[in-house]
């Protein structure tokens, strides 16, 4: 196989964790609290802003931010959610609009702080490339996807092992009986909405260290997210994570064969075809 | 609290508005700015109520600016290209945007609620990355400049310069206007209004009444499209710029649900009087007060609409007034 074929694979692999990872907080808080966070994509966009300052203004390794950023956006992941609990019937229809809402004024809000600049972090040891199994790719991507591996494998571990785990996965099943077996529903939506805006906070750096920057590239995200999540079904970490692989590889060679240009259109494609073949409730189907 | 408005009285309040309509640029004393300013309040308002056509059938759709880029890029190639009068190319540009639009109802109508709205964000995404690539026909990210005007008309001796002059294109667009108002009242009306609130309310239960809720949603989708297109072919040629990163962006997507749902979805008014109030709020008043934040506006907008007012200002009045025509 041409040498550029094998790097796109492998950069697509390593890209497509870092998607598994953007869509797994989209899918949390869609699987639990019922929305869809269109401003996810934002979410992400302003940890990466979070992690571009402090390296640009204090030279902060964008991994060492991986705490604060986390920290920040769940605090505001947490009050957004506070904010839509006035939101009325019906309330799949107007908390979608709300978070519409809500990416427009993020959106502009980042452009009128930030300008339109496209930023990204050049700390160099990003561009350093490395070879695995003979084929080379950029020390960031690697980081990206180990990051992105790991974070994902403890939020398994989360589920699995904890009782707030286990209260998530019960409410997102069955929210009535969930609540009549005695979890605080309200409670539990809070925290999810939370974790899945830290876990934007996780790929925000990341997406920041591989990616360029900028208001507008929220909106590419969010749609990532969506793609992803769609493919795998919201209870399917696996089926997630293989979303997101085949994602980020057809994206790669999509760059390869057609150019830079065209990358957006693979999503597009995956999404359209996934219409096709899903269309009946595309994010339901199969449960556990 | 009731109103009551005797018939006669009604009539008078509506010329009188007629009459100042179609006044206004003598009002305004020919002012080149404000003319402006009303010209794209009133573009918006239309966008405003066609995007609303699709909305009181239910379909919430978040990517409206898919049909106003093709009616934009639409006219402008046609005209540009193909030396095509423009009075006929903005036609054509809606009936482009029209069909592309039967293309996703075809494919998207069977998707409920939230998840096709998902997907015409996902078109108009697709159609801004088509415009920005294909740079043969729409010169990509360059943009489109160049766009002739509307030609000349001449009344008797009379020169009508739709490029030097504001008012004119200011009557093209209040008759647009005009236009799509009459058209939904006639829908909201007829037996068409009623299918398309039965579809909204509770899509299931029309199936089941009968209502053939495929056709209906189609029909609006077609309608609420056409109009859209018609009004991105007419901006073309008032602003004689195009560029796919604006002009197939969120902005014209977003714009005209927050206007809608500001002014009430459920209602002919609703829309229109949204429009008109967050665009002159926001390009006379804030603007100049702070002039890189002002976009946040329209955001904070409709959020404090979906919290406090979910059938936006005219909805509210019309709980708490009913008027009676008598």
């Amino acid at each position: 196989m041409a040498i550029v074929l094998q790097q796109a694979l492998l950069a697509g692999l390593l890209t497509g964790m870092l998607y598994a990872l953007i869509a797994v907080g989209f899918a949390l808080i869609f699987g639990v609290v019922r929305v869809f966070n269109l401003s996810h994509g934002e979410f992400i966009v302003i940890a990466g802003y979070i992690s571009y300052w402090l390296w640009s203004l204090k030279g902060v390794d964008p991994l060492l931010s991986i705490p604060i950023s986390m920290l920040l956006l769940s605090i505001i992941g947490g009050s957004i959610k506070k904010i839509m609990e006035g939101v009325k019937e019906p309330f799949e229809l107007n908390t979608i609009v709300f978070t519409f809402g809500l990416t427009l004024f993020l959106e502009n809000l980042m452009l009128s702080l930030w300008s339109g600049d496209y930023r990204l972090i050049a700390a160099n040891y990003l561009d350093q490339s490395i070879s695995i199994l003979g084929v080379s790719t950029s020390l960031g991507r690697f980081l990206a996807f180990t990051v992105s591996l790991v974070a994902i494998a403890l939020l398994h571990c989360f589920f699995k092992k904890t009782y707030l785990g286990l209260a998530m996965r019960a409410t997102s099943q069955e929210r009535d009986a969930a609540s009549l077996m005695g979890i605080n529903i309200k409670k539990i939506d809070l925290y999810a909405f939370s974790i899945g805006a830290a876990l934007a906070g996780i790929a925000g750096p990341l997406f920041a260290s591989i990616h360029y920057v900028y208001p507008s590239a929220g909106l590419e995200v969010t749609i990532i997210a969506l793609v992803v999540t769609i493919f795998g079904g919201v209870g399917e970490i696996r089926g997630i994570i293989l979303g997101g692989l085949i994602l980020g590889i057809s994206e790669a060679f999509t760059v390869a064969l057609l150019g830079f240009q065209w990358r957006e259109l693979a999503g597009f494609a995956m999404l359209i075809i996934l219409l096709l073949l899903r269309p009946y409730g595309l994010l339901g189907g199969k449960r556990y | 609290m009731r109103l009551k408005i005797s018939r006669p009285a009604r009539n008078i309040l509506l010329s009188t508005l007629l009459l100042i309509l179609a006044f206004l640029p003598l009002l305004l004393e020919f002012n080149e700015y404000l003319l402006y300013v009303i010209n794209i309040a009133f573009l918006f308002a239309s966008l405003s109520l066609a995007w609303d056509i699709l909305a009181y059938c239910g379909q919430i759709s978040f990517g409206h600016a898919a049909y106003f880029g093709l009616g934009a890029y639409g006219t402008a190639i046609l005209s540009m290209h193909f030396k095509i009068n423009p009075w006929l190319s903005v036609a054509a540009g809606g009936l482009i945007a029209m069909l592309f639009s039967t293309l996703i109802g075809f494919t998207c109508f069977k998707l409920r609620g939230p998840y096709f709205s998902l997907v015409t964000l996902a078109f108009a995404e697709i159609l801004k990355v088509a415009a920005l690539n294909l740079v043969s026909i729409t010169n990509g990210p360059l943009g489109l400049l160049g766009i002739p005007a509307f030609p000349e008309i001449a009344i008797a001796s009379i020169k009508i310069d739709f490029y030097t002059s504001r008012a004119a294109n200011y009557y093209i667009l209040v008759l647009t206007l005009l236009i799509l108002i009459f058209t939904v009242h006639k829908i909201l009306s007829t037996k068409l209004g009623i299918a398309f609130s039965a579809i909204r309310e509770n899509e299931e239960a029309a199936e089941v009444l009968g209502v053939d809720t495929f056709k209906y949603k189609l029909l609006a989708l077609m309608l609420s499209s056409f109009f859209t297109g018609l009004n991105g072919a007419i901006y073309a040629h008032l602003i004689h710029f195009l560029e796919p990163h604006f002009t197939f962006g969120l902005y014209f997507s977003a714009i005209p649900l927050v206007m809608s749902m500001f002014g009430g979805r459920l209602s002919l008014l609703g829309p229109i009087f949204g429009a008109l109030i967050l665009f002159l709020t926001n390009e006379l008043i804030l603007h100049p007060l702070f002039p890189s934040a002002h976009e946040i506006f329209y955001g904070i907008a409709i959020l404090a609409v979906i919290l406090f007012m979910p059938n936006g200002i005219i909805g509210w009045i019309k709980e708490k007034i009913e008027i009676e025509v008598q």
